[in-house]
């Protein structure tokens, strides 16, 4: 079976993506309205929802670029992972309730809609479609760079030859016929697929890693301690400090993932946030396993003088699949790996588009764009070639390509701190004003913005974005008690009071 | 009014760490690890009880003064003052919890650190294991507390209903 791996894997990749095209065709016949193409009808049930929402979190930032930050920073990066348990509870206490709750009484199709209704500023709604615009690119190129990362590896051993930047374009092809067609109903039914393939793919990795290396998880510890005691103890190899930033950022930023928040409005009761939750989180933290593992096992493998030294940390868990996984668990990985990125992806598309079509020209002219859904479509396949061309430049043409997990942090933290305070506070806040909403997402932004454009050199490795996350959040809460308390629209006082 | 102050003042701490570290304490040379020697795309972290020796009581403020804030949020976000049994006692208790794992992993990565290494404990070194185990594992305490409590405490059937009729109320209108 060994000489037909790499037909075996090219075939199961090409499977799943006929999947994600026949699904889309499948929804297309499902999707009538506006609300349709954005909520999915509101008519979502417990396990697609609470697997909508666990696929959307871990992308191609988690399946590439966690095994590759696990490899060149050790423990580091588990921060992210480990941060999960409270970082559900957060969006879900915060959020679970309330969004659902704003879905009844204003039929929000984006979350600046919610915004706009929620403070009663256009201005607010404008911020927070820029800020959404500005993350779905930087998130996106993540994605489609992850990607074709990935597409490249698996053509090059079958057929050799293939460029990256076409790998680039079929990616960015097949994303956008699925979610074109379909919108978020699409997104929403490949995401329970997603999700499941996800899991099991994750979780034979995991068997697989530990058989890989002898001794299992401990011989790997002890080889890793040998090697650098640092790289293996609790804080990896940026320190203290550095890991503890992300572990804020990523645990409270789940609550400004807008792909991730829209889908607490998708659900049909509001009672089924609390199945939704646990569904999520158990989800999510079984197919963590593949990040750990394949991150630890390429490490020790290297350091043991069992595997030739990657060509770059991005490499791992490709080079694991295709050196040591069997190759119809490697074929199910890859489509797992895809599956993973395009789940997440296929949200951003959906949450960039709504930003353009909708709140952006609501917010400036007061009303939306006539035939709205032809303008989403259109605006959906505008904004993934834009973000293939900025992946492209961010991750290949550039003298210094960032990581992709490097550049999914950023995404990240773009969203984390303009809307946790916006959103996640002060959907709770009766006190919260328009004013400091606005203050911390442009704060945040030029913060977070500036640190990277400038390449400031933060010491002890902390993340800018939790640095922009901090002091959005003070700010906010700052002007927020020292105003007076803002007047609010009855039907959004009742929602905040229930 | 007062969990909102509460939260306002933790961010303000956890500023005031944050910054203290960041201006006041020079960092080591290779305070955020260093290339590896042999194996360029790797990173080290080099001497781990010199590069943290003036960072490690900050840091231990810095991470409770966070995971302090983020249980402030669930209990912002979950009754909206409503007290219905004994949710309050969980939550502190599932604080005390979380807050004793990470205070452990800081504690056994002290020793681990001037030691260069140290046994394992569940295939990990043990301050690596309160943090996977310990800390990734403590905050199962809330997610079963909302499963359970979610209604009435985060919200009952009768309030459901009310919100319902008084939103289609207003809708008719």
């Amino acid at each position: 079976m060994e000489e037909y791996r790499n037909p075996i894997v090219l075939g199961f990749v090409l499977v799943y993506m006929a999947l994600c095209v026949w699904v889309g065709i499948w929804a297309l016949r499902r999707t009538k309205s506006t609300e349709d193409f954005f909520m999915a009808g509101r008519d979502l049930g417990i396990f697609v929802t609470g697997l909508a929402v666990f696929s959307s979190t871990l992308s191609g930032f988690g399946f590439v670029g966690g095994p590759g930050l696990v490899y060149r920073m050790g423990m580091s990066s588990i921060w992210m992972v480990i941060c999960a348990s409270i970082g559900y509870c957060i969006s879900f206490y915060l959020l679970g309730k309330r969004l659902r709750l704003f879905a009844e009484v204003r039929s929000p199709v984006s979350l600046p809609d919610a915004v706009a209704a929620r403070y009663k500023s256009e201005t607010s709604r404008f911020l927070t479609a820029i800020a959404i615009l500005l993350g779905v690119m930087g998130y996106l190129a993540t994605q489609i760079m992850a990607m074709a990362t990935v597409l490249q590896d698996i053509l090059n051993r079958t057929i050799g030859g293939v460029s990256i930047e076409v790998c680039v374009a079929a990616s960015c092809a097949v994303l956008v016929f699925y979610c074109v067609t379909g919108g978020i109903i699409a997104s929403v039914y490949t995401d329970l697929v997603q999700g499941a393939v996800m899991m099991v793919a994750a979780v034979l990795v995991f068997f697989a890693a530990m058989m890989a290396f002898e001794g299992g998880f401990a011989g790997m510890s002890e080889t890793i301690m040998a090697d650098d005691p640092e790289a293996i103890g609790p804080w990896g190899t940026l320190g203290m400090i550095g890991a503890l930033s992300w572990y804020f950022l990523f645990a409270l930023g789940g609550a400004g993932q807008p792909h991730i928040i829209t889908k607490l409005m998708m659900n049909k009761k509001i009672k089924d946030a609390r199945n939704i939750l646990p569904i999520s989180a158990v989800a999510y933290a079984v197919s963590a396993l593949l990040w750990i593992s394949i991150g630890l096992v390429m490490r020790a493998l290297v350091l043991a003088g069992e595997h030739p030294e990657l060509s770059s940390p991005d490499a791992a868990a490709p080079q694991f699949l295709q050196s040591y996984a069997h190759p119809i668990l490697a074929g199910v990985v890859f489509a797992g790996l895809f599956a993973a990125i395009m789940s997440t992806a296929d949200g951003f598309l959906n949450v960039g588009a709504a930003a353009v079509v909708h709140d952006i020209p609501k917010a400036t002219r007061g009303r939306s764009l006539n035939n709205e859904l032809l303008w989403a479509r259109i605006t959906t396949v505008i904004i993934a070639v834009i973000a293939s061309l900025f992946a492209l430049f961010t991750g290949v043409w550039r003298p210094s390509p960032d990581l992709v997990a490097l550049m999914g942090a950023f995404g990240w933290a773009t969203f984390a701190a303009a809307l946790v305070p916006t959103v996640a506070i002060g959907f709770n806040w009766k006190r919260a004003t328009a004013t400091a909403a606005n203050v911390a997402i442009i704060a945040s932004l030029a913060v977070n913005f500036g640190i990277k454009l400038f390449d400031v050199q933060v010491p002890y490795g902390v993340d800018g974005g939790f640095i922009a996350l901090l002091l959005s959040l003070i700010l906010f809460f700052g002007i927020s008690l020292a105003s007076e308390p803002p007047e609010l629209d009855p039907d959004i006082r009742r929602v905040m009071e229930a | 009014m007062r969990i909102p102050l509460l939260l306002f003042g933790l961010l303000l701490g956890m500023g005031l760490v944050l910054g203290y570290l960041l201006f006041m304490v020079p960092e080591t040379d290779v305070g955020h690890g260093f290339t590896h020697p042999d194996y360029p795309t790797m990173q080290r972290g080099g001497d781990g009880a010199v590069r943290h020796e003036a960072v490690l009581a900050g840091g231990r403020l810095l991470g409770t003064l966070m995971i302090l804030f983020m249980v402030g949020l669930l209990a912002f976000g979950s009754s909206q003052g409503r007290k219905i049994g004994g949710e309050e006692i969980v939550m502190i208790l599932g604080t005390v919890v979380f807050v004793t794992c990470f205070l452990f992993t800081v504690a056994t990565y002290r020793s681990y650190a001037a030691q260069g290494g140290g046994a394992l404990a569940l295939s990990f070194p043990i301050p690596t294991a309160w943090m996977l185990y310990g800390i990734w594992g403590a905050p199962i305490v809330f997610m079963l507390l909302y499963m359970v409590r979610f209604e009435p405490w985060i919200i009952s059937d009768a309030d459901i209903e009310k919100f319902l009729a008084e939103t289609a109320a207003d809708q008719e209108r």
